[in-house]
């Protein structure tokens, strides 16, 4: 009778926490909307879902979802997936898996092993399928503003501020107490839709522009079929700007000044921005930086920036971005009802006409965690080589093993070389030669 | 006993060239050094005439992959499995690249240059700058055979310095 009652406490309790904590923290996706501008509402569902296995255990070895007519061939059962453009754009050739499910076939996912993975007992026929009724909108992901540029959409914001009397020119007395230790808002765990956990993968395909689309098929096709990851942290490769939405490092610390606002991070690598206040591009040589070069100004407690000047990369698991993805970023402060700071409204506009079809929106929220008074030190990352690229897998070799090592064009998206040298030898890649302009 | 003119003129061109050269060193852009050069022989240039792959700006030290031209000038130097063989010349920091204007935009894939470099000691293709000039053959245009892009009618020139002799770098 007295476990009993214990349970009951305690489910009472959770019950409680849970009522009481929702809806605050569903209010923190909801930054305030400038109509066109920013902080405009999601059309529905949120926060985003996670596509998950249809069936758990070797009983659900490749067997498809109640009513589900598998394709004749999908990705699983494909040799040449160039050869099955036709098929992209149907969530049965990737058994309604999202991206990420994926790359995880053979694991618990990153740093993690499983006892039963979802590749099953004959990979990669017996690949499990993923739930197809499960996917994120993605009216969620494209952009609602109007804007085709990042420039159009942050001279817009500074018209706006102007209108109310701004920029904000913030002393130190004034300016926004935002310095501390911030993580991760993740509701039941489900995360921004850029880890590619919430949709399935022709709706982030049809976000992309069709080169960018073979990338990406090719990624997961490698990631899948060939357990071929080629993930940057493995061999020490920069993570890139796109990382820091997806599990690579994030900007876990902010300094705020008069002048800067300093967003960093560290985990796989380390992450370093700088908000320049008040002024212009170009703030350096035109050289792309991983993080690109990044003005802003203040709009009385929020601050808007624009990042441009971005070095081209990869993110694994997901979509490739070119040296043409600026972005326009509004952070909004979150308080509860008697004023608390509770974190960060972090809405994100991503415009690359290279690479996506039509400009993209990130919404997430950093919680503010405690001050760097209180916090462990910030750690600096220096990569020291883990694993190598053997065979085109990315292998750890022991001290004093002799290996053979083809050096990588750091200039010219090298995993894709890996995947090219080694798996697709069979395969009929569209022709992309160097021409130079001589025979 | 006074030495003769020629020689005393020799001399002194040779004093200005160490003052201005040590002039220059003091003047230029600092950069942090990232790897010795102990790799690359000094004593030694190899001049190529060749075609932009890309350009490199934010390694270590600025970098020029470039595939060379034939003597002829009129096809790429290729490696024994007939691919193009690229040649990694090593430039100066990446400030005084882009003082002297060198960039991804001044330098776009497919551009014909000409420039020497100290190569390897072990002979794989790669190559340091040294005090070499560099020239820009412009669009669409390449040098007679066996010449260089300094050669071609305007051409353009990316800092100071001529194009060294092939061979002995030191006279």
């Amino acid at each position: 009778m007295t476990a009993l009652g214990a349970v009951v406490r305690a489910a009472t309790l959770s019950l409680a926490l849970v009522a009481s904590w929702t809806p605050v923290a569903f209010a923190q996706l909801r930054p305030p909307e400038v109509k066109g501008l920013r902080g405009a509402p999601f059309s529905s569902m949120n926060p985003p879902p996670e596509v998950r296995s249809y069936g758990e255990g070797p009983q659900w070895d490749g067997k498809p979802p109640d009513g589900i007519q598998p394709l004749a061939i999908d990705m699983f059962t494909s040799k040449d997936f160039y050869k099955d453009r036709a098929l992209w754009m149907d969530v049965r050739y990737w058994r309604c898996n999202a991206p990420r499910q994926i790359a995880d076939m053979r694991s618990g996912g990153a740093g993690s092993s499983t006892n039963d993975p979802r590749i099953g007992s004959n990979p990669p026929g017996s690949a499990r399928w993923g739930d197809c009724k499960m996917d994120w909108p993605r009216e969620n992901i494209v952009s609602p503003y109007r804007f085709k540029t990042a420039k159009e959409h942050y001279q817009a914001l500074m018209a706006d501020a102007k209108s109310r009397g701004g920029p904000t020119r913030h002393t130190y007395e004034t300016m926004p107490k935002w310095d501390g230790v911030y993580g991760e808002y993740a509701p039941d765990g489900r995360r921004v839709w850029n880890y590619s956990r919430a949709n399935q993968v022709p709706t982030l395909l049809s976000l992309l522009t069709p080169e960018y689309q073979q990338r990406m098929v090719r990624q997961i096709y490698h990631e899948g079929v060939n357990a071929a990851h080629q993930w940057s942290a493995s061999y020490c490769w920069p993570e890139g700007f796109m990382r820091q939405w997806a599990t690579g490092p994030k900007p876990s610390r902010i300094v705020v000044t008069p002048e800067v606002v300093l967003f960093m991070g560290s985990g796989s690598g380390n992450m370093w921005r700088v908000v320049h206040l008040g002024r212009e591009f170009p703030l350096g040589q035109g050289v792309s930086q991983w993080y690109g070069d990044t003005i802003g100004f203040w709009d009385g407690d929020a601050l808007i920036t624009w990042t441009a000047n971005i070095q081209g990369w990869n993110q694994h698991s997901s979509w490739e971005w070119s040296d043409r993805l600026e972005t326009i970023e509004v952070l909004t402060p979150v308080r509860d009802a008697s004023g608390k700071f509770l974190g960060l409204d972090w809405e994100a506009v991503l415009y690359d006409s290279e690479a996506l079809a039509a400009p993209v929106r990130i919404l997430w929220h950093r919680n503010y965690q405690q001050s760097w008074g209180t916090a462990d030190r910030l750690g600096w990352v220096e990569c020291t080589r883990p694993l190598y690229p053997v065979d085109g897998y990315a292998t750890q070799v022991a001290p004093g093993q002799v290996i053979e090592y083809k050096v990588p064009d750091m200039s010219d998206r090298p995993w894709a070389k890996i995947w090219e040298d080694n798996f697709e030898k069979d395969m009929e890649r569209p022709k992309q030669e160097l021409d130079l302009g001589f025979k | 006993m006074r030495a003769p003119e020629n020689s005393r003129t020799m001399m002194m061109r040779n004093v200005v060239t160490v003052v201005m050269m040590l002039s220059l060193m003091l003047l230029a852009p600092s950069a942090d050094a990232h790897h010795s050069y102990a790799m690359y022989d000094g004593t030694v240039y190899r001049v190529f005439t060749g075609v932009i792959v890309r350009i490199v700006p934010n390694a270590a030290h600025f970098e020029m992959h470039f595939v060379p031209l034939n003597d002829a000038r009129d096809a790429l130097v290729r490696d024994e499995n007939g691919q193009p063989l690229v040649w990694v010349a090593q430039m100066e920091s990446a400030a005084q690249a882009f003082k002297d204007g060198v960039t991804k935009d001044s330098f776009p894939q497919g551009t014909v240059f000409s420039m020497g470099l100290h190569p390897r000691r072990d002979g794989k293709p790669a190559g340091d700058r040294g005090m070499s000039g560099l020239f820009q053959c412009p669009k669409g245009s390449k040098p007679e055979p066996g010449k260089h892009c300094d050669s071609v009618a305007g051409n353009k020139a990316f800092g100071a310095g001529e194009l060294p002799k092939e061979g002995a770098a030191l006279k």
